[in-house]
């Protein structure tokens, strides 16, 4: 029922595939591990061995790619914002085009594609991860990578169950803000005219109910989970208990091979 | 209860303390006040009362009245601030009691949004089995029958969010129902539904109520208390009225209405015709004796 | 009609996988001074059409007329009509922010453009026709009950003076005596000459208070007419997640058998009926 459903990020999706059923351990390593690579690959072979990679992925988890390149839709702004920046800031000799002191060079300009091409990467692997494990998966793969920092009093416990409430009351949030700013519309407030001021002083209306609303929640939810024997992460145990199988070792291992591929064709080419 | 629990692996202290006992929960307040520190009004004031296992008791009272805060006192989510709140004989007041009562004892909210934890369906549903640490297929095993009994297994993978208001409903109570508790408690745990929602959810809690369950269930309409054994009514903080469902439905429309409630025009119709001698039946009947007499 | 709503149809995300047709060519038109509820199950679209009435959504296809202005995306005329359309939601909550009832009032107003003494005017008027007592002006509205919050929420929006009124699901969790101040001023507005719509899953208090009745169901119209014609449609077919209530149902089906005279949702009256008519058992 809202307007803002149509946005994908952060949604679990689930199929039977064999990366929906992949140790969420597995999924994070190689989602970070390819966060580093990709942010280390800057030649456009490198990009477009990982934009495949990408693309097979989803078709293997049956992920529509539509709804994949839909989730980096609300980042878009940033990443334009980003590369945009590059065209003028890169420096470089031959110029192409200024507008004013901004000067934009050939050098400036493939920069900016490839950091443009990188963040967009970058946002569809963690979209991916997201789109194929569930967010109690997530938090538990989270929190037994976060163990051992527990010995230096880190609450890795805490950390992952409050990344499961955040992603669980995401889609909650969305459909109540859009209720607030209609019953608010309807009383005639308006945001879409005035300077900025006026305009960032329209969301007050928006803004308290919506504080008061997740207090509130936050209050029930928190008697509602201790209803339910919630306390802590002390004796609690988890249905499916993570396992670490063959599976994870050899896609592990695979995709090990596949990110030393791409970096020595990165310094090659 | 020390010895047996120090002996006892934890999840085994819970099987082991519902299979001694039978399925219904007793809950039993004794003087029972609640104040909120800071606040000078209190809430709930000298409330004694006894709800044996497996009884349905319809709570009623307006908005506001602390029919909420008297449901949390009985599963030791507040504790009382003068008098004593017994679960099962537990004193809710003792030291690390609250989790063995939060076994028995179940609560439902009104808002299902505001209880449900996890983004999948069985995720949600294990939360509570899982809080009590029991072992992984007892947990699966639990949760495929909570899932069942309320209709959502073949939605078990399924988003949270794809949820209607009437199925989220049913998903907390299977989240509550995985727990296995001898007694379950509903604060207007219908209310945000439509009627046929409000219907199936209630035929469950006839269910749970079949299986021994105790059942405190706080609501605005008598029509879904027709099928309770006792009645409490609260105003102000006070137990103002209680007595056998039946009494309580029995009265007169008025003085219902002086109470702030509406009787439900199918006790009417009973009442007029039996008043009337065009048929004789007994207190407890609901639409379906009323048809059976008049040959429908 | 005042109010018209011509082969409205409305589909979420549009173009993508998950595209859901929430209404499909809804027509109808409702009146000043009548009381038109609109009833449907869960997900029967009815909300989705409540934010096409004061412009919230723009019409994909089709039109709504409100006074004689189609609703398009003019801003002028989308101000227009949400002054003379006031919605009231369903939870109070997701609105009330001002520090004090009266400021909360007074928002629609101070948007509109009002100011002064015709400002506390709107104000007075509105407290007074919810029944807020004056002294409520300098109340803090999160402190208010349940009941209160949404009396105050309601004249919020009848501080702009709406012509039409817009209430979604105003009933939800009210107590008995909440909900027979809330049917009193819904007539009460009524009387005084303003299109109430009242939207619901409520069927029986549907019947009960309204001048007629829209049966949406699956985004469609089943029907658009008074409640005993309503009725009697309902004790034909079913309608998805509708059921008459009780009392009339048994009224109307001992109706068929010629068992009694005339339907009614009165018990006591159907209880003589049934007396007088000596049916028994063999």
């Amino acid at each position: 029922m809202s307007l803002i459903k149509g946005v994908t990020l952060g949604q679990y999706m689930p199929a039977d595939s064999f990366i929906h059923k992949l140790d969420p351990r597995c999924k994070l390593f190689i989602t970070v591990l390819s966060m580093v690579a990709i942010f280390i690959s800057d030649n456009f072979l490198a990009l477009a061995m990982w934009a495949s990679l990408i693309l097979f992925l989803t078709k293997r988890s049956k992920i529509p790619v539509r709804a994949l390149m839909k989730s980096a839709k609300p980042i878009m702004i940033l990443i334009i914002f980003t590369s945009f920046l590059h065209v003028f800031f890169t420096g470089g000799d031959d110029i192409i085009f200024s507008i004013g002191p901004l000067k934009a060079s050939a050098a400036g300009i493939l920069m900016a594609i490839r950091i443009g091409l990188r963040l967009y990467l970058l946002v569809l692997f963690t979209a991916l991860l997201t789109f194929t494990t569930s967010p109690s998966e997530l938090s538990d793969g989270l929190e037994a990578v976060l163990g051992p920092l527990k010995r230096i009093g880190f609450p890795a416990h805490e950390v992952a169950m409050m990344m499961t409430i955040a992603l669980r009351f995401i889609p909650t949030l969305f459909e109540e803000t859009e209720r607030i700013i209609n019953a608010q519309v309807s009383r005639g407030a308006d945001f879409h005219s005035g300077g900025l001021v006026k305009r960032a002083k329209a969301y007050i209306p928006v803004l308290i109910p919506l504080f008061v609303l997740v207090f509130k929640r936050a209050d029930t939810l928190a008697f509602a989970m201790e209803a339910r024997c919630y306390r802590g992460g002390k004796g609690r145990v988890r249905m499916h208990p993570l396992n670490w199988g063959t599976t994870e070792t050899k896609t592990a291992i695979a995709f090990i091979i596949f990110v030393a591929t791409v970096i020595v064709l990165n310094r090659c080419a | 209860m020390a010895p047996v629990s120090a002996m006892l692996p934890r999840w085994r202290l819970y099987s082991w303390s519902t299979n001694l006992m039978s399925l219904g929960t007793t809950l039993y307040l004794e003087g029972a006040e609640f104040q909120y520190q800071e606040a000078e009004k209190k809430i709930l004031k000298g409330i004694d009362l006894e709800i044996r296992a497996g009884e349905w008791i319809a709570l009623l009272g307006p908005n506001g009245s602390g029919k909420s805060t008297l449901l949390k006192l009985f599963n030791a989510l507040l504790l009382p601030s003068q008098g004593c709140c017994f679960i099962d004989g537990i004193n809710t007041k003792e030291t690390n009691v609250s989790e063995i009562i939060r076994s028995k004892v179940s609560i439902i909210f009104q808002n299902p949004e505001d209880q449900i934890v996890a983004s999948v369906v069985e995720e949600d549903t294990a939360f509570g089995p899982e809080n009590l640490g029991l072992p992984s297929p007892e947990i699966k095993k639990r949760v495929k029958e909570a899932l069942t009994e309320v209709g959502l297994w073949e939605m078990r993978k399924q988003p949270v969010s794809s949820l209607s208001g009437g199925q989220k409903q049913r998903l907390a109570l299977a989240g509550v129902l995985a727990i296995k508790p001898g007694a379950l408690l509903l604060d207007e745990a219908m209310s945000m539904l439509d009627p046929s929602s409000r219907k199936s959810f209630l035929d469950l809690i006839k269910r749970e109520h079949g299986y021994g369950r105790t059942i405190v269930q706080v609501t605005h309409r008598l029509e879904e208390i027709v099928d309770s054994d006792r009645t409490f009514i609260i105003t102000d903080g006070e137990l103002s009225w209680h007595g056998n469902t039946e009494t309580f439905l029995s009265m007169s429309d008025d003085s219902i209405k002086n109470m702030g409630f509406a009787k439900p025009p199918v006790a009417v119709l009973k009442e007029e015709l039996v008043k009337n001698g065009t048929v004789a039946m007994s207190t407890k009947s609901n639409i379906a004796d009323i048809r059976e007499k008049l040959c429908l | 009609m005042p109010l018209t709503v011509k082969n409205l149809s409305f589909t979420y995300n549009l173009g993508l996988p998950t595209e859901v047709n929430a209404l499909r060519n809804i027509s109808f038109s409702a009146d000043k001074g009548e009381i038109l509820s609109i009833v449907g199950h869960t997900g029967s679209g009815k909300s989705t059409l409540a934010l096409h009435l004061n412009g919230l959504f723009i019409p994909q296809d089709g039109e709504v007329i409100i006074d004689g202005i189609k609703i398009d995306n003019s801003h002028a005329q989308l101000r227009k009509i949400r002054q003379s359309v006031g919605l009231v939601f369903q939870y109070p909550e997701q609105q009330i922010f001002a520090e004090t009832v009266h400021d909360e009032i007074a928002f629609g107003p101070q948007n509109w453009g009002l100011t002064g003494a015709l400002l506390e005017e709107r104000v007075l008027y509105a407290m007074n026709a919810i029944g807020l007592d004056p002294s409520f002006a300098s109340a803090n509205p999160f402190l208010l009950s349940g009941g209160e919050k949404r009396r105050v929420a309601i004249a919020s929006i009848l501080a702009s003076e709406p012509t039409y009124l817009v209430l979604d699901e105003p009933t939800a969790g009210l107590d008995y005596n909440g909900l027979c101040e809330l049917t009193a001023l819904l007539k009460s507005m009524a009387e005084k000459g303003i299109c109430v719509i009242h939207i619901t899953h409520d069927l029986e208090l549907a019947l009960n208070i309204s001048d007629r009745i829209l049966i949406i169901s699956e985004g469609a119209v089943t029907a658009c007419d008074t409640p005993t014609f309503i009725s009697q449609m309902l004790s034909n077919i079913n309608v998805k997640g509708l059921i008459l209530p009780e009392i009339l149902s048994l009224s109307y089906e001992m109706k068929k058998k010629g068992s009694i005279e005339y339907v009614t949702s009165d018990p006591y009256k159907l209880a003589e009926q049934i007396k007088a008519a000596k049916t028994r058992c063999h």
